[in-house]
């Protein structure tokens, strides 16, 4: 009795999805191939915590070659150019270059990629209502998550063509923590070659070179994340010249991410129970074998503890 | 615009329409704003301590030039309990012989407390959290102890600020790069 109501109420989702004529699954393959198979540009905005970024993006793709030219229009020039093999940042105010090769990361408009069927392991996906965005008629669709590790989302795809036209995190009491939306867009033939100019790099910058193995290969490794959470990138990075240096590694499960920020620990006090100023970010601190770190992200808080609690330092052997 | 303003508003007695044409005129001066750091100085003189006299408007300055926008409104706060009204008398009288006093005390290196200035980090970095242990450890007046708490409780909020920031760069939806940093090479570690 109780399986047959189980049924019953498993189909009630069910039977709201036929009525679309998308399955779940449909909806977040539309999406995907949207963002890498069409030919766009436009205008978007990311907006955070009472703060405001806003970007232009190129995207041309044909013949299996796909290319994506972020800039940001305000703030310090910065560029993005991303293809197949590589992603290359153009850091004008400071004279630098730098390539990650075979990187996992993707931007706005590409929220959603492979593997799919993580997305639907971890949130349910609902169908809302109809929307507009940037004038054009979007559905929006909402990430509920299967479990307390992480938040929800929600994302209005432009109904015609499947690209994202805006895309929001959702914070505990499920309002919108951070909203990426474009504000213009074109789709198809018309697009102009404007995006597919290389900027001339002086001969003074620098340029650095980012491959997998510096992504992957790290002493320190998070043993229990929560579900569906993998590494996407790790870095080590120092602030200033005689800046002692921090390693960042980034997890994340196709949506929400968490990163941990690992220093080797001075004479300093330690900051006690340090808090965020954000509204949508959470962090936790605890230290690891002489090392301070820092665990953030706009996730639930156990989330942030579960990861840290489970960071390990594995010294390698000095003599291999 | 006269210095007597700038001591009430540094005791907090000003009417808040006063506050604000007093800081426009602040902003105008350089010459006044180095006078505001000196009345804060002569401050720390007559409340007694060791000084720790570090130009955070300057390193703050430079790093809000690179922050993105800020559009959240600030609530305006206003005074409605002015307190120690001595005070203002006391350093506006003061701050001719005591400048003095501090230049010369300033330039005498003392061993027990670095001059934190020579700590403030380049523009490209955020203020690091090393300055305010460093003024917990010579507090031992409450006064201090309680400059010290809110020296240490804004270091943290800027921490947490780069490490957000951060963080932010690698999400899909902001991405870009807000935070300078560099690289540091794997070998080394």
């Amino acid at each position: 009795m109780v399986f047959l109501l189980r049924a019953c109420l498993m189909l009630i989702p069910l039977l709201a999805w036929a009525d679309n004529g998308r399955s779940p699954e449909e909806w977040l393959s539309f999406i995907s191939s949207a963002a890498h198979q069409n030919r766009y540009n436009g205008i978007y905005v990311n907006q955070h915590d009472g703060r405001i970024e806003t970007f232009r993006v190129f995207h041309t793709a044909g013949n299996a070659s796909e290319r994506t030219h972020i800039f940001s229009l305000d703030g310090p020039h910065r560029e993005i150019i991303r293809t197949q093999d590589e992603t290359r940042y153009y850091l004008h105010h400071l004279h630098t270059v730098r390539v990650e090769k075979n990187s996992k990361r993707h931007y706005f408009p590409a929220l959603i990629e492979a593997p799919l069927n993580t997305y639907l392991d971890l949130y349910t996906l609902e169908l809302g209502n109809t929307g507009r965005v940037a004038g054009l008629d979007c559905q929006w669709l909402r990430f509920r998550p299967r479990d307390d590790f992480r938040y929800g989302y929600q994302i209005c795809v432009d109904q015609r063509t499947g690209l994202l036209l805006r895309a929001d995190s959702l914070g505990a009491d499920g309002r919108p923590q951070q909203t990426s939306f474009f504000t213009q867009l074109s789709v198809g033939d018309e697009v102009t070659e404007e995006g597919e100019v290389t900027p001339r790099v002086p001969s003074d910058w620098r340029t650095q070179v980012v491959t997998q193995s510096d992504i992957e290969g790290s002493d320190w490794r998070v043993t229990a994340p929560p579900p569906g959470f993998r590494k996407l990138t790790e870095v080590k990075m120092r602030f200033g010249k005689e800046g002692e240096a921090m390693i960042q590694q980034v997890y994340s499960d196709g949506l929400a991410s968490v990163s941990l920020f690992i220093e080797p620990e001075d004479n300093r006090a330690h900051l006690e129970r340090p808090h965020s100023p954000f509204k949508s970010m959470n962090v936790y601190h605890l230290d690891v074998n002489d090392h301070r770190v820092f665990v953030v992200g706009e996730v639930p808080p156990d989330t942030l503890s579960r990861m840290g609690q489970s960071l390990v330092h594995s010294i390698r052997s000095q003599n291999p | 615009m006269d210095r007597e303003q700038l001591s009430a508003l540094m005791d907090g007695e000003l009417e808040s329409g006063s506050t604000q044409a007093t800081l426009e005129w602040l902003r105008k001066n350089p010459d006044e704003r180095q006078t505001w750091n000196e009345y804060h100085l002569i401050g720390d003189v007559l409340r007694g301590g060791d000084i720790s006299h570090v130009q955070l408007g300057e390193a703050i300055s430079r790093r809000l030039a690179q922050e993105p926008t800020l559009l959240a409104p600030r609530s305006q706060r206003t005074s409605e309990q002015p307190v120690h009204r001595y005070a203002r008398w006391a350093a506006v009288a003061a701050a001719v012989s005591v400048v003095t006093l501090a230049g010369w005390s300033l330039q005498r290196p003392n061993p027990a407390n670095p001059v934190l200035a020579n700590s403030i980090p380049a523009p490209t970095t955020v203020v690091t959290p090393s300055a305010a242990p460093q003024l917990a450890a010579t507090a031992p007046t409450p006064a201090r102890a309680m400059k010290a708490t809110a020296a240490a409780s804004e270091t943290s909020s800027a921490e947490m600020e780069r490490f957000a920031a951060l963080h932010r760069q690698f999400t899909p939806l902001s991405g870009f790069q807000t935070v300078e940093f560099e690289l540091s090479p794997k070998a080394s570690r």
